[in-house]
């Protein structure tokens, strides 16, 4: 090509659907190009640039009639398994066959448009759109788009309907008794669990849009006069923020939203399940709901929060309290216990009764590695069999697990290579691990545990406390969205501490905790249970 | 970072926790002078003597809201003259820190860690202090909150068991030698008083400073307290003689509890609320150092200068003493007396004096309005 046919080509703007047409364009550019290419009134072209635009794909279908008295072209566009078939099908009887009954409009051919539009259509959400870019982006999103020829404006209508799972028990989080259901993957099906749940006006749920070529819904779900503006207000400018090409899981956002990100600890609690998110929304927290994802995410998050289960607020104020305990215990346990064990019998074995320290030497006995080493080593074969039996199909996942845990556990033991007392810490503290109600909580744990047997093994329990105290710092130090990570008990607030030590009767739960939501009142002071109410009904005071 | 704000409560566990741990592990009323058993007599009087000091302090803080004595005190005495006079806090500071410190490392490697270095035992110490000063007094105080309840149910604990073999016969007879005896072992405990300086920086981080001066005397009175029960427990579990020859009587007496042969080693009902107050202690000094250098030298942020001054206390709690026994003779009155004197409670006059100046001559311009 001579640089004088480059340079005349370069001076005449070539029309937009034939550059839209070209292979050489990058995503930016044709994202550019698609914003400034406006609908025309002539049918053919509008169905070339769309072609153009979309490429042509698989799925994408077209069907073209002759609409109304008056015989106009048309055409509707639609993504095969976005839409509902049957809907489409009673959009194409309605222009093709209830269209012939209208008076023709003395406007002209433009007016079946408007007849359309006005009369015809019985789809629940009927849009317009005179822009290119606005018809591509709701034909992927699974409207039809209904095109006349005449009109430069295009018709929108919802036809969207698509495979979703059913509701099923959520398997991370199952509880013996509560609610069974559990979010799924499309935000529609999870805003109306929510709804279910809260039958208020009140209960607001906010759009964004995220993700520049993924374009997912994302919704901000809060009760409006309870939840604190600010946190609302910063969760909607950080989720504004993003720009990123894709959002296919709710970490993509948490990621965004953590107040500190250098951190192990989650700052937004993640649950599949709606009955904990309404139990969040009504403490005043902000639900953040994703698209493509049964996950929503809770800011902001505190961490005995997360050391609550369901259950304790289902079961009965004891049992609730005490598990919860338990679990407190537990959590201790599963990160300290190895790191202790080693540290207490290479430096300090006084700190044992006789009989025991002489048991565990006893079989300590002829072990060829460290304490430290077997400790690690083991704990690293639990880690390994964690791992494997999470992603081995659900068939052989369990099977696998417990056959090598025992194989191996057992044959390392009889060959003399690993002591069982350290089998035992090992064993205890994975069981320990597992009780800890939330997975994202149950991860940092594992990772302080090897640090704690390494300074263990080292400094003895002086290591020990050195970790537990730089944990404990790290944790007083963490906010989500300003709520100090280990409210109640540092800030110490003693009337919220009440509900977090223990679970107390849901007539005794007068306040909802007091640092986050804005009116912390939940119930009036009610009768308890076995005083009579006054014979009117009211409630006493 | 004057927005760091900490509440009230928060700095009542502070104060409690740095001066009883102190008071309760040394005994200074028991070991520093001839009481004996009339300890806890003189426990009672060396709270009459800290309560005047503790007062002057808190006052001083109370009296500039958001401010430290860094900032006020050059504008009291003008420039050079103020900065020369507080100083000496930032070497209190150190010098406090660093007797601390090496103290409970003492312990911690004869007791704990016979064959560990005492260096290691000190970094493990300071560098965690050191994070949490640069987390900054917010988080320190956060932290105190999630400690107190531990360090409280420890010390509680502690001094429950001993009452198994406590002989009270041990405290009399009362006064048997006169005041003399009594008012001698009030010395040191009034002295390292000076220890709660650190209120002439924390006290910028409260909100409305002029609440906390009942609180503070209130801390100090609690922990007293907590010390007067300490002591007579001790006089009266190993007896007043062998209370005052040992190093630290608490934990010799902790260690020599057993309860029915299966409640053995509960020291660490010492230790670990020594350790805490260590924790705390450190942090704070260590933050209040370096807000100190900072405003002195007028810097932006206080952060950076936070590992120098971590290395530097390392160094000065090794090298500074040779053993345990030469730290207890700097405890001694010949040696603590002018060096707290000089480095905190003469600057400390000096700026009352230069307040009450200002006073004055606000005073008078006022009345000459008039």
């Amino acid at each position: 090509m001579s640089f004088w046919s480059r340079f005349w080509k370069r001076l005449r703007p070539r029309p937009l659907e034939v550059e839209l047409a070209s292979d050489l364009l990058d995503l930016p550019e044709r994202e550019k190009l698609v914003s400034k290419i406006s609908l025309s009134s002539s049918l053919e072209k509008n169905i070339g640039l769309v072609q153009e635009a979309l490429g042509s794909s698989m799925d994408l279908n077209q069907v073209r009639f002759l609409c109304g008295p008056e015989k106009v072209p048309a055409a509707i566009f639609y993504l095969d398994g976005m839409v509902n078939n049957r809907s489409v099908e009673e959009l194409l009887r309605a222009l093709k066959i209830d269209s012939g009954d209208t008076n023709p409009g003395a406007a002209g051919r433009g007016a079946i448009f408007n007849t359309a539009r006005d009369l015809l259509l019985t789809n629940v959400d009927v849009k317009e759109a005179a822009e290119l870019e606005e018809l591509l982006v709701q034909i992927t999103r699974g409207m039809v788009a209904l095109l006349f020829d005449g009109t430069d404006r295009a018709l929108l209508c919802d036809t969207r309907g698509w495979a979703t799972r059913s509701l099923q028990e959520p398997e991370a989080e199952t509880v013996i008794r509560g609610p069974r259901e559990g979010f799924v993957e499309s935000i529609h099906m999870n805003t109306a669990l929510l709804r279910r749940k809260i039958h208020s006006p009140h209960f607001w749920i906010m759009e964004e849009v995220v993700g520049r070529l993924t374009r997912t819904r994302v919704g901000i779900a809060f009760i409006k006069g309870l939840a604190d503006e600010k946190v609302i207000g910063e969760v909607r400018s950080r989720i504004q923020a993003i720009d990123i090409d894709g959002v296919l899981e709710s970490n993509y956002i948490q990621e965004f939203l953590s107040d500190q990100p250098y951190t192990l600890f989650p700052l937004a609690f993640n649950t599949e399940r709606p009955d904990r998110a309404a139990a969040a929304l009504l403490e005043g927290r902000v639900v953040v709901l994703v698209d493509g994802t049964p996950f929503v995410l809770i800011v902001p998050n505190d961490f005995f929060s997360m050391i609550q289960a369901p259950d304790d607020f289902y079961e009965t104020f004891p049992i609730g309290s005490i598990l919860r305990a338990l679990r407190m215990f537990a959590f201790i346990v599963s990160i300290f216990l190895p790191g202790f064990y080693v540290a207490v019998l290479n430096y300090h074995p006084e700190l044992l009764p006789q009989v025991l320290y002489l048991r565990i030497a006893a079989s300590q006995e002829g072990v060829p590695l460290p304490l430290a080493v077997e400790a690690f080593l083991m704990e690293a074969v639990f880690e390994l069999l964690r791992e494997a039996g999470l992603r081995l199909p659900g068939m052989i996942g369990p099977a696998i697990s417990i056959v090598g845990a025992l194989i191996l556990g057992d044959a390392a033991i009889r060959a003399g290579i690993i002591s069982p007392a350290v089998v035992i810490i090992v064993a205890f503290t994975a069981i320990a691990s597992f009780t800890v109600p939330v997975f994202s909580l149950g991860i940092p744990g594992r990772i302080v545990r090897f640090v704690v047997i390494l300074f263990g093994s080292i400094f003895g329990l002086l290591g020990v406390q050195f970790i537990a105290m730089l944990l404990l710092i790290h944790l007083c130090s963490l906010r989500s969205f300003g709520l100090p990570y280990l409210y109640p008990f540092a800030p110490m607030v003693p009337e919220d501490m009440k509900d977090v030590l223990v679970r107390r009767y849901w007539w005794q739960r007068r306040y909802r905790p007091s640092l986050i939501g804005r009116d912390s009142e939940r119930q009036p002071p009610g009768p308890r249970p076995g005083c009579r109410r006054s014979p009117d009904g009211t409630k006493r005071e | 970072m004057s927005e760091e704000i900490i509440s009230h409560r928060q700095l009542f566990f502070i104060i409690y926790i740095m001066r009883t741990f102190v008071v309760i592990s040394y005994m200074p009323t028991l070991t520093s002078g001839e009481a004996l058993q009339d300890a806890w007599l003189s426990t009672l009087v060396a709270l009459l003597f800290a309560l005047p000091q503790v007062w002057l302090i808190a006052a001083m803080g109370a009296g500039f809201p958001g401010e430290t004595v860094f900032q006020y005190g050059p504008r009291l005495l003008g420039p050079w003259l103020g900065r020369l006079v507080t100083i000496p806090f930032l070497w209190h500071f150190l010098w406090i820190a660093s007797l601390e410190l090496r103290l409970y490392a003492e312990v911690v490697a004869t007791a704990f860690m016979v064959e560990t270095p005492i260096i290691v035992v000190v970094l493990s110490m300071v560098i965690v202090a050191a994070v949490a000063a640069a987390a900054g007094i917010e988080v320190v105080g956060r932290l105190v909150d999630l400690l107190f309840p531990l360090f409280l149910l420890t010390i509680v604990l502690a001094l429950i068991f001993p009452l198994i073999k406590a002989d009270f016969a041990n405290l009399l007879p009362v006064l048997d030698r006169g005041w003399g005896p009594v008012l001698s072992s009030t010395i040191i405990p009034t002295v390292m008083t000076s220890q709660i300086m650190v209120l002439l920086v924390i006290m910028s981080s409260l909100n409305r400073p002029q609440k906390f001066v009942a609180k503070a005397l209130g801390a100090l009175a609690l922990s007293y307290t907590t010390l007067l029960v300490g002591v007579i427990l001790v006089i009266s579990t190993l007896g007043a003689e062998e209370g005052a020859r040992s190093l630290f009587p608490f934990f010799r007496m902790v260690r020599s509890i057993s309860v029915g042969g299966f409640l053995q080693r509960v020291e660490a009902l010492n230790i670990i609320p020594w350790g805490l107050g260590i924790y705390i202690a450190l942090s704070v000094n260590l933050w209040s150092g370096s807000r100190g250098v900072q405003q002195i030298l007028n810097l932006k942020d206080y952060r950076p200068l936070i590992p120098p001054m971590a290395v530097i206390w390392v160094i000065l709690s090794i090298h500074g003493f040779d053993d345990v026994f030469q730290l207890k003779r700097i405890i001694l009155p010949k040696y603590a007396i002018p060096v707290n004197a000089l480095s905190s409670l003469v600057p400390l006059l000096v700026l009352w004096a230069a307040r009450i100046g200002q006073n004055i001559r606000r005073w008078r311009t006022e009345g000459r309005r008039k």
